[in-house]
Order: C-alpha cells, then sequence, then structure tokens
C-alpha cells in the first residue's frame, strides 16, 4: 500500500473544497504523465517517428522505388546515407518509406480492433446471456488460432489489393483479447450502483452503454489502443518478413530486415537501420502506453480504478 | 474435478474441430495449388494439372463444399491427405511435431521461472535500480520482434563463436550433420544447437512473465493479508514470498494459456531463421507452395496446443487457488 | 504515567509526503497509554488518523511515512527499532485484529495454517503442535467443529466466522496488547454482538489490554474504559467513558452524541446535526480544524489551535472554551446568540437546513419527544390517507438458482432471496424494512424498482400492477409513467453517481430521459431544495463530501416529482457526523413534498428515528410487521427481540445494565441446497432461535419443526408477526425496560 493510498483511503469521504473543476481530469492525467521520464521520453522518440517518417523522404533526392545503377551494396555516404542494396536501391529512402508505412499502418489497425473490442466487450458484458454467451464463444474460436496463422494463410487473398485490406484483417485478426477485458469491466460496470439508477431511472440500454459504460472505460480503451499501436506494428512487420504483409514495390520495415537478414554480418547498414527504427518505435508506444497508464490508474476518479469507499470507516 | 475437466475436453474438442474446418475453408478459398503446378517450367498440360488436383482433392474447379467433405472424411479416420508433392501429411507432421514441441516446451518453461523470477524482484523493489534495469530491459525485448531478436542472437553467436575460436554455440539445423560419436556426445550436440533458438523463445517469455508478474506482485504488496501476516511478526521477506508471491502466481496460471499463440507465432520465425526443421517451417514454406492440406495440418497442430495450454492453465489454476476448486 | 501501562504512545505525529511536497500530517500529536486488562477506544471519523496510529504503533506504515514521538511498549522505546526487532514484538506483545476478515486473510491458506503459521513465528514448536494449539484457539473463538473447520479455505467462512479466526490468530501468542481496528464494521448487528464478546473472552483468556479503534459510540459505549476522540488527526478528548458520554467537554464529541438516532429515543424526533464534513488533511489551516463547524467557535478557534489539555483527572478536550462552563448537549437552538453563529457560517455547502431556516430548526427543536409533526404532515400532505396505498407487494417471491464454480457453472440449489412478502405504503408515509445481510431487503427493492413482472405474487406501484405493466407492446413506453413517479436513493453515492458525469449532467439525466427538454432551472431548483447551490451542477461528484453526494443523489431522485422514493441505506455508507443532517433532510423533503418512503436499513437506530411503520425481514420473510413505536416499544418475535438487544446503545450507564439477547450463528444463509427437503421444513428461524431453544414442552417445539409459522396479527390491528409462541414467557428473552 503506497503512503498516497492510504492517506486516500482515510480521506475517501473527507474531501472538502476540491480542486476547481478547471483542473479536471486531463489536466491531472497530463501532470502525472509528464512526472514519468521513460513515458515523456517514449512521447519524444514517438513524435520524431512520426516526423522522420513524413518528413525524412524529402530530406534526400532519391525515392525508395529508385535505383542507382553506379553504387551496388555501397557502405553510408554522403550521396546514401544509409548506403545502397544489392539492386542499388537507396537503403534511407527505403527505411523511411518502411517506417511511415509500418507507422499508419500500425495506428489504423490499432485504432480499429480497440474499436471493434469496446462495441462487442461492452455489448457482451452489458446484456450478458446468450448475447455474451455467443460472443465470447465466438471470441474463444477466434483465440484457439493465433492471429499470425490465419493472416498468413489470408495473405494471398490480399495480394496485389489495397493494403487498407491489409489493415482491416488485422484489425479483425486482433480484437479478441482486448473484446475479453472490455467485457470483463462492463460485467463489473453493470453492477455497479450509478448503472442500476440510470436502469430504474428508465434510460434506454444503448444510451447506458454510450453514456456510462464506455466513458468509464476510456482511460482502458485509450491505453489498450496506444499499445495495440506496437503489437500492431510488430505483427505486421513479422507478416511482412515472410512476404504475407507488405508487398513489392512497396516496403515495410519488415520487409527491409528481411531482405537485409542474410547479408547482415557483411551488409550491416541493410539491416540495422530498419531493426533499430522498429525497437525504438515499439518501445517508445510501449513507454506511452505505460506511463498513460499509470498516470490515468493514479488519476483514478474512474469507475475503472477497482474499488469503491468501504462502509462509514 | 473429474466432471468439470471432462465438460472442459468436450468443449475443447468442438473449439478445435470448429478451428481446424475453419482454417481449413480458409486455406483453400485463399491458396491456389493450380498455380504451383502452372508456374512450372514447362507448364504442364492443363489436363495433368487437373488429374494431379483431383487426386490430391485440390481441385479449385471442384466445389468447395466437395473437397470440405472430402478432407473432413479423411480426418476424422485419422489422414490428414496429401501434401501437394503427393506425401502424407500425417507422416511429415510425426517428424516435424517433436522438434516443435522441444522447442516449445524448453522455451516456455524457461521463460516463465525466469520472468516470475524478475517480475518478483522487480515489484519488490519497485523504483529502486534493479526495477529499472529489468523494466527496461523486458520493454526492450518486447518490442523487439522474434524475427528481429532471432537474427540479432545470431549475428551474436557468430561474434562469439569467432571470439572463441570455435564453434561454442552452434546456431543452425538441430545437430550437427555427420557426428560420430556415443549417445553422449550426441546429446550434449543436442543440447548446445538448442540454447541459442530456445532463447530466442525464452527472452520474450522471460519478458511477458516478468510484467506481469511485477504488476500481480505489486497489486498484493498492499494486500491486507501480507499486513496480517507482517501483524503476527512475520518478516518482510518470508511474508512477500509465502503470502505475496504465492497468491501473485495465481494470475500467471491464466496467462500461460494466452501465451501459447505468441509462443507459435514466434517459433516459425525461430525454425526458419536456424533452420529447423519443425512445423512452423513447414507452415511458412506450405503457404509458398500453396499447399492446403499441410497448412491445414498445423491449424490442426496449432489449436490442440494452445487448448492443451488452456487445459494445463484451468488446472494449474486449481492446484494454486482454492477459491475456483470444487 | 502509570507504571504498569504496557503501551504508552506520546506525542505521536505521522506524515506522508503530499502531491506537491507539502506533508500530509494524519496523525497530530496523539498521546495515551493503556494499562493490562484495559481497553481503551480511540473513536474517529474517516481522515481522523485512527488507523494510522495504530499502523504507527507496530511499525508498519510504508516506508515513505515520517514517524515522531515515542511508542513505548512494556517501558521499550519501539520508534527506530529494525525490522527483526519489531517482528519479534508483533504478535508476540503487540498483536492487531483488522477490519475487513476476507481480504485480511491469505486466501490460499486454510486458517488452521494460518494461524499454525502465526505460531510458529514466535514459538519454535512442531507443525503438528501448532496445528493442535489452532485447533484450540479456534474453539475458544467460538468456531462450531473447530477441527474440520481448521481445514477449511477463508472464503468458506461467513464474516463473523473469519473474525473470530483473525481473533484467533491475534491472541496465538498470549500478546499484551491487541489493537482492534474497527473489528466489527463491515458485520451485521447480531454479528457484531457476538465478536464483541470473543473479543471479551479474549481479553480475559490473554488479560491483554485491547486498544479499540472504531467510529461506533454504541461499541464504545458498552465496551471500552476510556476513549480518546480524535479529529482531523488529533486527539481532540480524552476521558473515561462514563464522563465522555455523560458530559462531553469538546463540541465535536457533543455533535456527534447529539447527532446520533438512538433506539431509545422516539420517533421523529429532529436530530442535531454538525454542518460541513470532515476536513481534508491536505488543506488543514491556522486554526482549530473542528472550528467551521462548531456552533461555539469564536474568532480565537478560527485563528489559534487549541492544545489538548487536562482538565480533570484522566480527562483533556482541546478546546478554548472548555473553562467556560457551556452547556454542549443543549445544543445551539439553547442560546440564540449561538443559533446565529451556526448559520453564519461562510462557503459550508454542507450547511443543514435548519441553520438557514431558524423558524423551523427551532421548532423542530422545541417538539416534544413524540413529535406528532409528522403524521400531522403526512395526513395534510395525503389527503386519501391509507386508503390509497403508492406501494402494494403481495406474496412476492424471487428465488434464483445457485451455481457452483467460477470455470465451470452447474447449480446445487436455489437461493430463496425473497419468499412472499407482503407491504403496504400508504401515500406520504414511510415503511422500514429491516433485515441483515441475506434477508433479502435489496433483492426486494430491485424487484419493486426494476418493474419487471414478479416471478411469484404481485407488485403495483402507484396503483399500475406490474404484471399488466409488462403485458403487450410497447411496455417502455408505458412503463415511463410508473418510473416517473417511483425513485431511488442507493447506499453509497460515490458508487451510484456516474464519475465521469458533471452533477448538472446526473440530475438532467432523469428529466432528459423523461422528456423534459429545458433542465437548466429545475435542476437549479433541486440542488436547492437540497441545501446545495447552483453553482455546484459544474462540478464532479468527487469533488464533493460525502454527504454532499447523497444529497446529490436525493436531488437527482426528487428531479420528476416522485411519490415513492426508495432509500436503501441511505446513510450506512457516511460518515457519523454527517448522518444527521441527510436523515434531518429526508424528513423536511419528506414533510414538504409528501413523499411516501420506503427506508431500507440494516441500522435500527435510524429506523427508529425516521419510520411510520416497520417490516424485519428474515430469510426473505416477514416475520414481524406493523406500527413502528409499537414494534419497538413491545417486540413480539424473538427476531425483532435479539435484533434490537444487539444494538449497542450510546450510553454506558444503560449499555452496561441491560440484558442481552445474542443469537447463535450467522445470519442464516437464503440458500436451500437441491434435495434438501429438511431445510423448508418448519419454521425457519429455529435453529438461531432463543425462544425455541428455550421451549420445554415438546409439543411446542414440535410445532416449530413441522410448520411453517404464518404472519399472524398480534394485539391492535395493524400488527402481526409470524410467530408459533408470540405469548409464550422466557426468561431468555425478558428484555430490560431501559432499551425500549
Amino acid at each position: 500500500m503506497t503512503a498516497e493510498g492510504l492517506v486516500l483511503a482515510e480521506e475517501e469521504t473527507a474531501m472538502t473544497a476540491p480542486e476547481p473543476v478547471a483542473l479536471g481530469r486531463g489536466r491531472i492525467v497530463l501532470r502525472r504523465f509528464l512526472r514519468r521520464k521513460l513515458a515523456v521520453t517514449g512521447l519524444v522518440i514517438l513524435v520524431l517517428m512520426f516526423a522522420l517518417a513524413f518528413i525524412g523522404p524529402y530530406l534526400t533526392s532519391w525515392n525508395y522505388k529508385d535505383q542507382d545503377y553506379n553504387n551496388f551494396l555501397t557502405g553510408p555516404s554522403a550521396t546514401h546515407w544509409f548506403g545502397t542494396t544489392q539492386i542499388g536501391s537507396d537503403v534511407y529512402a527505403q527505411t523511411m518509406r518502411g517506417l511511415q508505412k509500418s507507422l499508419i499502418i500500425g495506428l489504423l489497425a490499432a485504432v480499429l480492433s480497440t474499436g471493434l473490442a469496446g462495441i462487442v466487450g461492452a455489448t457482451a458484458g452489458y446484456f450478458g446471456g446468450w448475447t455474451d454467451r455467443v460472443l465470447m464463444w465466438f471470441v474463444d474460436l477466434l483465440l484457439v488460432l493465433p492471429s499470425f496463422l490465419i493472416l498468413a494463410i489470408t495473405s494471398p487473398l490480399f495480394h496485389g489489393r489495397t493494403w487498407l485490406l491489409f489493415v482491416i484483417l488485422l484489425a479483425a485478426f486482433n480484437w479478441m483479447v482486448t473484446a475479453r477485458m472490455v467485457r470483463g469491466l462492463a460485467r463489473s460496470l453493470r453492477e455497479r450502483e450509478f448503472v442500476t439508477a440510470a436502469e430504474v431511472m428508465g434510460v434506454h440500454p444503448l444510451r447506458i452503454i454510450t453514456r456510462h459504460l464506455l466513458p468509464n472505460m476510456a482511460s482502458l480503451l485509450i491505453i489498450d489502443a496506444t499499445l495495440n499501436v506496437g503489437g500492431t506494428i510488430i505483427a505486421e512487420t513479422s507478416l511482412s518478413y515472410f512476404g504475407f504483409g507488405v508487398q513489392p514495390p512497396d516496403v515495410s520495415l519488415g520487409t527491409i530486415i528481411a531482405d537485409g537478414t542474410d547479408s547482415a554480418l557483411n551488409y550491416p547498414w541493410l539491416f540495422y537501420p530498419a531493426g533499430i527504427l522498429l525497437i525504438l518505435t515499439v518501445m517508445a508506444v510501449a513507454f506511452v502506453g505505460d506511463g498513460l497508464r499509470d498516470a490515468m490508474d493514479d488519476a483514478a476518479g474512474t469507475a475503472a480504478s477497482t474499488s469503491t469507499s468501504g462502509g462509514a470507516a | 474435478m473429474g466432471a468439470f475437466l471432462l465438460r472442459r475436453i468436450v468443449n475443447y474438442l468442438v473449439l478445435i474441430t470448429l478451428a481446424t474446418c475453419l482454417g481449413y475453408l480458409l486455406a483453400a478459398s485463399s491458396l491456389s495449388p493450380r498455380e504451383y503446378f502452372a508456374q512450372r517450367q514447362p507448364p504442364p498440360p492443363v489436363a495433368s494439372v487437373n488429374a494431379t488436383l483431383n487426386q490430391l482433392n485440390l481441385n479449385d474447379k471442384t466445389p468447395l463444399e466437395d473437397r470440405f467433405a472430402h478432407w473432413a472424411k479423411g480426418v476424422v479416420t485419422g489422414d490428414l491427405g496429401k501434401t501437394i508433392d503427393d506425401t502424407s501429411v500425417s507422416a511429415e507432421m510425426g517428424r516435424r511435431m517433436g522438434v516443435t514441441l522441444r522447442l516449445v516446451l524448453f522455451g516456455t518453461i524457461s521463460g516463465a521461472l525466469v520472468g516470475v523470477a524478475l517480475g518478483f524482484v522487480s515489484a519488490i523493489r519497485q523504483y529502486r535500480p534493479s526495477d529499472h534495469t529489468i523494466t527496461f530491459l523486458s520493454f526492450l525485448v518486447l518490442s523487439t520482434p522474434v524475427f528481429l531478436l532471432a537474427v540479432l542472437l545470431k549475428i551474436g553467436t557468430v561474434k562469439i563463436n569467432q571470439a572463441a575460436g570455435t564453434t561454442l554455440l552452434p546456431y543452425t539445423n538441430e545437430t550437427t550433420a555427420g557426428l560420430t560419436g556415443g549417445w553422449f556426445r550426441h546429446l550434449v550436440d543436442r543440447g548446445q544447437h538448442l540454447v541459442v533458438p530456445t532463447l530466442s523463445l525464452m527472452l520474450g517469455q522471460a519478458a511477458l512473465f516478468s510484467r506481469y508478474q511485477r504488476s500481480a506482485m505489486l497489486d498484493v504488496l498492499g494486500a491486507d493479508y501480507i499486513r496480517t501476516a507482517r501483524a503476527t511478526g512475520m518478516r518482510r521477506g518470508p511474508a512477500l514470498v509465502k503470502h505475496g508471491l504465492r497468491t501473485a502466481l495465481i494470475p500467471m496460471a491464466t496467462l500461460f494459456a494466452y501465451q501459447m499463440g505468441m509462443l507459435l507465432t514466434g517459433v516459425t520465425f525461430t525454425e526458419k531463421i536456424f533452420g529447423w526443421h519443425g512445423m512452423g517451417e513447414w507452415f511458412v514454406d506450405s503457404i509458398g507452395r500453396q499447399d492446403v492440406n499441410a497448412v491445414a495440418a498445423m491449424v490442426l497442430f496449432t489449436a490442440v496446443l494452445i487448448l492443451i495450454a488452456g487445459l494445463l492453465s484451468d488446472i494449474a489454476h486449481a492446484l494454486l487457488d482454492p477459491r475456483v476448486r470444487d | 504515567m502509570s507504571d504498569d501501562a504496557v503501551l504508552e504512545v506520546t506525542d505521536l505525529h505521522v506524515s506522508f509526503p503530499g502531491e506537491k511536497g507539502r506533508p500530509l500530517a494524519a496523525v497530530r500529536g496523539l498521546s495515551y497509554q493503556v494499562r493490562r486488562g484495559e481497553t481503551l477506544a480511540i473513536v474517529g471519523e474517516s481522515g481522523s488518523g485512527k488507523s494510522v496510529s495504530s499502523m504507527a504503533a507496530i511499525g508498519l506504515l510504508p516506508t515513505n511515512a515520517k514517524v515522531t514521538g515515542s511508542v513505548r511498549f512494556r517501558g521499550r522505546e519501539l520508534l527506530g527499532l529494525n525490522d527483526k526487532e519489531m517482528s519479534r514484538i508483533r504478535g508476540a506483545g503487540i498483536a492487531m485484529v483488522f477490519q475487513d476478515p476476507l481480504s485480511a486473510l491469505t486466501p490460499v491458506y486454510r486458517v488452521g495454517e494460518a494461524i499454525a503459521a502465526a505460531i510458529r513465528v514466535h514459538q519454535d514448536v512442531t507443525s503438528q503442535a501448532a496445528m493442535k494449539r489452532a485447533v484450540e484457539l479456534l474453539e475458544l473463538v467460538g468456531i462450531p467443529d473447530p477441527a474440520r473447520r481448521a481445514l477449511a479455505f477463508p472464503h468458506e467462512f461467513s464474516g463473523g466466522m473469519r473474525q473470530r479466526v483473525m481473533i484467533a490468530m491475534a491472541i496465538a501468542n498470549d500478546p499484551d496488547v491487541i489493537i482492534a481496528d474497527e473489528p466489527t464494521t463491515a458485520l451485521d448487528v447480531t454479528v457484531q454482538a457476538q465478536i464483541l464478546e470473543v473479543l471479551a473472552t479474549a481479553k480475559q483468556a490473554t488479560g491483554a489490554a485491547i486498544v479499540l479503534i472504531t467510529h461506533d459510540l454504541g461499541v464504545v459505549a458498552g465496551f471500552a474504559d476510556r476513549a480518546a476522540v480524535m479529529y482531523a488527526g488529533r486527539p481532540v478528548e480524552t476521558a473515561a467513558v462514563q464522563e465522555l458520554f455523560a458530559a462531553p467537554k469538546m463540541p465535536y464529541t457533543a455533535g456527534l452524541l447529539g447527532s446520533l438516532p438512538r433506539l431509545d429515543a422516539g420517533r421523529g424526533v429532529r436530530l442535531r446535526s454538525i454542518p460541513g464534513a470532515p476536513p481534508s488533511l491536505a488543506e488543514l489551516g491556522a486554526g482549530c480544524p473542528f472550528a467551521p463547524r462548531c456552533a461555539f467557535a469564536v474568532d480565537l478557534c478560527r485563528t489559534t489551535e487549541p492544545e489538548l489539555l487536562e482538565i480533570g483527572q484522566g480527562r483533556a478536550a482541546a478546546c478554548h472554551r472548555t473553562g467556560e462552563g457551556l452547556d454542549l448537549m443543549a445544543g445551539p437552538n439553547g442560546d440564540s446568540g449561538l443559533t446565529d453563529q451556526a448559520s453564519g457560517i461562510p462557503d459550508t455547502a454542507d450547511t443543514e437546513p435548519e441553520a438557514t431556516s431558524d423558524a423551523e430548526g427551532v421548532e423542530g427543536a422545541l417538539a416534544e419527544p413524540e413529535a406528532p409533526t409528522k403524521s400531522e404532515a403526512a395526513a395534510v400532505a395525503a389527503p386519501v390517507g391509507v386508503a390509497e396505498p403508492v406501494l402494494t407487494v403481495r406474496d412476492l417471491i424471487k428465488h434464483h438458482p445457485l451455481t457452483k464454480g467460477s470455470i465451470i457453472r452447474r447449480r446445487i440449489g436455489t437461493v430463496r432471496a425473497v419468499d412472499g412478502v407482503s407491504l403496504d405504503i400508504p401515500a406520504g408515509t414511510t415503511l422500514a424494512l429491516v433485515g441483515e445481510s441475506g434477508s433479502g431487503k435489496t433483492t426486494t427493492v430491485m424487484e419493486i424498482l426494476r418493474l419487471r413482472t414478479p416471478q411469484g405474487g404481485s407488485i403495483s406501484v402507484l396503483g399500475q400492477d406490474l404484471e399488466a405493466l409488462n403485458r403487450g407492446r410497447g411496455v417502455r413506453r408505458r412503463a415511463q409513467p410508473v418510473r416517473a413517479g417511483i425513485a431511488a436513493v442507493f447506499q453509497d453515492p460515490l458508487a451510484s453517481l456516474d464519475p465521469r458525469l458533471p452533477v448538472g449532467d446526473l440530475l438532467a439525466e432523469p428529466l432528459r430521459t423523461h422528456g423534459h427538454g429545458k433542465t437548466a432551472g429545475r435542476v437549479r431548483e433541486l440542488l436547492e431544495m437540497v441545501g446545495l447551490e447552483a453553482s455546484h451542477a459544474n462540478r464532479f461528484p468527487r469533488e464533493f463530501s460525502g454527504g454532499q453526494r447523497q444529497r446529490v443523489a436525493i436531488a437527482r431522485a426528487l428531479a420528476l416529482e416522485p411519490r415513492l422514493v426508495v432509500l436503501d441505506e441511505p446513510v450506512s455508507a457516511l460518515d457519523v457526523s454527517v448522518r444527521a443532517g441527510i436523515l434531518n433532510l429526508l424528513g423536511d423533503l419528506q414533510r414538504e413534498l409528501g413523499l411516501a418512503y420506503l427506508f431500507v436499513s440494516h441500522d435500527l437506530a435510524v429506523v427508529r428515528h425516521v419510520a411510520d411503520r416497520v417490516a424485519v425481514l428474515n430469510l426473505g420473510r416477514i416475520v414481524e410487521y406493523g406500527d413502528a413505536d409499537s414494534v419497538f416499544e413491545d417486540p413480539r418475535h424473538p427476531y425483532t427481540r435479539a435484533l434490537l438487544s444487539a444494538v449497542p446503545v450510546p450510553d454506558p450507564v444503560v449499555e452496561r445494565q441491560r440484558e442481552r439477547i445474542v443469537l447463535p450463528g450467522d445470519p442464516p444463509s437464503p440458500v436451500v441446497l437441491d434435495g434438501d427437503a429438511e431445510a423448508l421444513r418448519g419454521c425457519r428461524f429455529r435453529s438461531r432461535c432463543p425462544l425455541y431453544a428455550a421451549l420445554e414442552k415438546p409439543e411446542a417445539r414440535e410445532l416449530c419443526e413441522s410448520t411453517d409459522p404464518a404472519l399472524t396479527p398480534v394485539g391492535d390491528a395493524d400488527r402481526s408477526a409470524a410467530c408459533h409462541h408470540l405469548d409464550a414467557w422466557v426468561p431468555a428473552l425478558v428484555q430490560s425496560g431501559t432499551v425500549a
């Protein structure tokens, strides 16, 4: 038990003169977040990564599709910052393009999958009964098949189509664990008295879900979406590594690493830039997510945080 | 307990059946074996391709439901069909299963043990340097996809071997080809080969378990019953282990089931990168070869393993937590 | 300082690092000593520092806590000892009993193992010997069949039984001091009575001193020898218990005593309430922390914090006006000048209505104990009177299957949560539903509030039969007018108000749901009605004190001008000093708006204060029903008698004289296992019934064993009870006259 916890527990009902409204939850979360060094570092790195991914390509004259027939497998130089590949592609341009692709795919898929998880989980958890059983059984079924397996098997389906299809599939097979979590939370929220109070007032179930359940799970969903960005980036690059994801001529960090793997010992520039950027990005996301969780958990006041105040003690 | 297990197993059997069927249907509608033959040089005549495809139950001109029915009939009798190169899927699976299981087993057990220990240390030394170090390292590992981790380990091993001037740690294949000597020599050789690939799986497991164990442990650190134990005069260390760790292990049982899918994904990369001829390697190659039946076999294998993990975690949960027994 | 004090705390200060680097002072100068065999009560509300001080005494505060002062155990200074040395004292010298025995016992160990482990920490004995001793201890604390129960896990015990285990563990090493931190707070009254007896037994067995930490003055009156009252981290009064209750010297103590609803007071007596709420430790100013709530505060109080000064033999108080001979118990109404001061408190949102409207407050205070105001008002508000009930429940049944196993569920029995309940509430009156946990109170209430077709029996709300309502199409739409006529206030306002919505939105929700367009005006009106300010609409529930939050919940319930309000334990989660304010508000609103209340509570003293009629619930059935005065003054059913006798009276003189009926065992569970026909035979109260146990004639006992007693009229028309032997006279049931 932390000291703060102990005192706050004692004080639970003793709050009289509250902080002004202007200093609302958002500000408290922000303040606590900014106090965590790792989280702030993560945020800075993430911002830099986005900047690099979207501004980086314009800093060099090379396009990721270009080939320099005078330079095959040359090391980093003034013309080719990260060197060139066997066929004379500029590694810097490719890496920037790959980073961009991985970031966009990760972000989109994560938001989509968390949204889906929120809807399915909240519905199952709130309504319970058969709705719950059917949905959760479906979730169990999907959990039996690792998403990597399904996506690999279905990869021929989106060859030659838009990468957005890939994003949708990535999201479609990545929401189950979160949905289970959301459902658990929705079930416990459903038992909370403020939901009961709304029910006996005659508030419509859909309105209860949108107005009471989802806002109270917001912190969980935000944290989950953040951490999912890292997860989907890993999933995307893993699939792309085997050629099941982003298809040539387009590149992702995964395909670049795959191409560089065999020559990693002798031509390290083919492998390390993409590898390091990938690790940095995912780690930055993880730090931000972790920092958000700590900040939001501490700021409490959400129904999502575990306990209610005990008796009169 | 018996009745409970029985119901669980029945539920699992249904899930395995459905998952495998789903896997087959997805593979059959997504992969195109015809292309595999059509791309051969010189292109074989269409009639002979059709004949081969029919014989393998892979002809896309046959309605999907008929192919499925044919495949399902075989599976019920224990016949998983033919690979695209006309060998028995079951036989190939028999050869490869052991390889994958060995990796999975060693990876899980070592990973879980190391992870639980690290998580415990991390939690009781919260916000101290040791906690920061463990946290940072586990984030680093968790942020590194297995393929990258495996490649980095491979490079590292090469460097070590170079420095040692001898092949201290072999990193390709399961055994040294053409090795002579007694059974002991063979055993050591296999053990040596196992180290680096297992490490590539174990690190991720350990990192994951350490994070979860840390937070489970932090949850119980503030628990009233630890305070009670301390109030009876128990010292901090014993109280944390006997009351804290013991209780914080309970949620780990659930994690065990959840991480199996991740582990099976990881093993695919490990096998490919370290040249182990297991199920994962076969799966990736089979997709390249448009080999529907082999892919379906991998789905079956995965589903069974995941559900065995689920069953084991249920049992572990019941053993650890008296509240869910009976 | 007496030589024989085993525990001596001197000028104890505890502080924690706070949010902005400013330390939070949780305890600010606590001193006390206890002798062997003596019981000292530390009384206080939440945030008073009472629990922190005990944790500091045994050195179990988090490491970032700063503790200064002195804690001496048998003359040895404990502050500054290292963990190894402290561990030898914990358990063996000073033992603890904690509040919530479920979370306080490690869930994965059998209770016998847990006690044996506690023994072996200090004694070098074999595990068999320790286990044997554990079983003996379990027997000592009254666990039936201890050898078998020693092998059970904590979750297989009831709350009361777990608390017995905690006590067994505490006395395992024969300690010199037992610190009991709210040991009975989470328990039912009948179980509380048992646990207090067990504590007394434990004290006798070990001869230990007991430090009893509690917020319940009734428990203090019956159990403690001396008491220290804490407020905002400081002791404000210490005295022998008799003196404390007879003549409190600090306005806070006096206020607490005056604000307690009492069983031995009449119905409708206006409670003296303390305005405001206990202060937060983070924002203590320079003056007396109680000054903003104190009716006697003078300028000095707001600038200088008074010292705790000795004012007599073993007596001390911290008040600037101690020497002035004020009659603190008379209340501010006794002196008009002071009344002005009370109403002049600035910016205290929790200011009580009577403090702002003088006339009414005076009227309430001057009214004779049997205040007729209420029933008169009810008659005016509801001219139709008894003829038109707002709620009629007939033979209500709610059973649900009991399942077992958290992974795979299977049905093993039936929970007969509500098993034939009939009620009527005439417009404008209050019916109290009383019972222990598991009696079916909350289930009954939810069956009514959800407006669904009952499983068995019938419910009619505002003249609308629920079965008819749920027949046919458009149920949701047709139910809306009924929903508007019935509202609810739940126990914990922090839980029943969505933390994500500002108060304005919370109050507007029922209005919008029922299609009222403009809500702002009504929201303002509602806030003012419950004694809050219109500007509070922009705040979030978390920013209010417990009492204010409950006011918000009450305002929300009133939004649609209901005729029936269901109050489910509306004051149980609140601090003692703010309860009176809420109860007074509820009384005022009822009088002004002609509301009918269904008041659910386990607290008989509160019920005594508010109810016109009472229904006593046991195992899903009403065992006694009737006019509140009549039931409280002359309880007929043995269960009602036992319940009443278990309630501690906050008056040491009365409390120590009166005879008590301590019911054996736990509140029974409404579960009937599949195939257990025996459970349904005969009177279901008989396993705990002192009357049944005392019956001598076999025929009489046979009647209880074979026939389920029905509610039968008793005496005057409006009363009934379900017992075969209502007229039996049994010594064990003799009521001490002082209680009623």
